[in-house]
């Protein structure tokens, strides 16, 4: 969906992005500026960003990096790029990147192509296919979590645990 | 700063075991290692098993006996009261309420359960329809781990573990101090959790005896 926006990317905001700042808004409801300097796409450049205020229902796919502050309903894949779930992120959905970080709530199974991290701030419900994970210190989990080192970028998905899981905050 | 004090300020600190070990020595030829924590998943056992292939489960008990099922029993004045149909009532509903937090597919089989202190905080009722609820994903060269409390003692405390290294368990406190807890002997212990069998217990100076198990039909691996 935000593929019709590429020609554009020039005209993204340098600032840095905050989860109260306003969001510069696009026709399709998504919104595009740099991304904060300690998300992990800022490792590669630039993400799109999906603004606090902006709820989504539907399936949310594309070919750059993303960082959701917003809702989604529905599923977000990302095959190749870098997932940031921000800590005002909320969503029902299933997720699919190369690398996932959550620092908000997602409800939904999650697979990390190379790596998915979880921070203290996270609340999860779904289970967590990747070949690399990293428990943030403070971080809790509850649920499952499938680790294949060897296997970076399998076609393994999460939705094929079948158990209810949840992360939880610190106690 | 003594145990309790580092415990209480939120830093993790570290339990010797000489137990662990020996555990997962034998788990190392396992391709796929299927593991049960019943507590919930924290950094460090993370990290422990993240550079293998391996399945983690964590089930995070501790957060379902802070509300526990409620059983009404009927009782009219004047009646003997059932003993057994009021047992058998509340073994159900515990037996519901853990089912719900370890409702893995049917074809799951744990290479080690990771017990750490949950038996301590289960009447016995409750530990039976727990092992009851297990027992379906257990093979027979499963492998645990537990903290059993002997006897009564003030100095009990909620604690969250992991495993930072084969000889070490971090630990925390944990948030479930509010719990009842019910000290028994080890063999009441085993005779409930019919599927397992010690393998060897050492008396810790805290009063906890440091447990490990194997499937009572396994063989050495």
């Amino acid at each position: 969906m935000f593929d019709r926006n590429k020609d554009k990317t020039s005209e993204r905001t340098e600032a840095p992005a905050s989860p109260a700042a306003p969001a510069e808004t696009s026709s399709t409801g998504a919104s595009y500026r740099s991304a904060p300097a300690a998300s992990p796409s800022s490792a590669s450049g630039k993400a799109a960003v999906l603004g606090a205020t902006i709820k989504v229902k539907g399936d949310i796919s594309g070919d750059e990096n993303l960082l959701i502050e917003g809702q989604v309903d529905g599923s977000v894949m990302l095959a190749n790029h870098e997932l940031t779930i921000g800590k005002t992120g909320r969503l029902n959905a299933d997720l699919t990147a190369k690398t996932i970080r959550i620092d908000g709530e997602v409800n939904g199974d999650i697979t990390g192509k190379d790596k998915v991290v979880v921070s203290s701030t996270s609340h999860i419900k779904g289970n967590i296919v990747t070949p690399k994970m990293t428990l943030e210190e403070g971080a809790r989990f509850k649920g499952t979590i499938d680790i294949d080192p060897s296997h970076a970028n399998s076609n393994t998905s999460a939705a094929s645990l079948k158990s209810s899981s949840t992360s939880d905050k610190p106690a | 700063m003594n145990l309790a004090e580092q415990l209480n300020s939120g830093q993790p600190d570290t339990l010797p075991s000489r137990l662990m070990p020996d555990i997962l020595e034998r788990l190392q030829s396992v391709p796929r290692l299927m593991v049960l924590d019943v507590g919930l998943g924290v950094h460090e056992t993370v990290a422990f098993f993240g550079d293998r292939r391996c399945r983690l489960h964590f089930a995070g008990i501790h957060d379902a006996l802070h509300s526990p099922p409620r059983v009404e029993h009927q009782r009219q004045p004047g009646q003997l009261v059932d003993k057994q149909a009021e047992e058998a009532a509340s073994y159900e509903a515990w037996r519901q309420h853990f089912a719900q937090s370890m409702n893995y597919p049917t074809d799951t089989r744990f290479d080690v359960c990771l017990f750490w202190d949950l038996f301590n905080y289960l009447d016995d009722i409750a530990i039976k329809a727990f092992a009851d609820v297990l027992s379906p994903y257990l093979s027979d060269q499963t492998l645990a781990h537990a903290y059993l409390l002997l006897k009564a003692d003030n100095g009990f405390s909620s604690r969250e573990y992991g495993i930072k290294s084969a000889g070490e368990i971090a630990i925390r406190a944990g948030a479930h101090n509010s719990l009842d807890y019910f000290p028994r002997p080890q063999a009441r212990v085993t005779s409930m959790i019919s599927d397992f069998s010690v393998n060897h217990s050492v008396l810790r100076r805290d009063g906890l005896l440091e447990v490990s198990l194997r499937s009572k039909t396994g063989t050495a691996r």
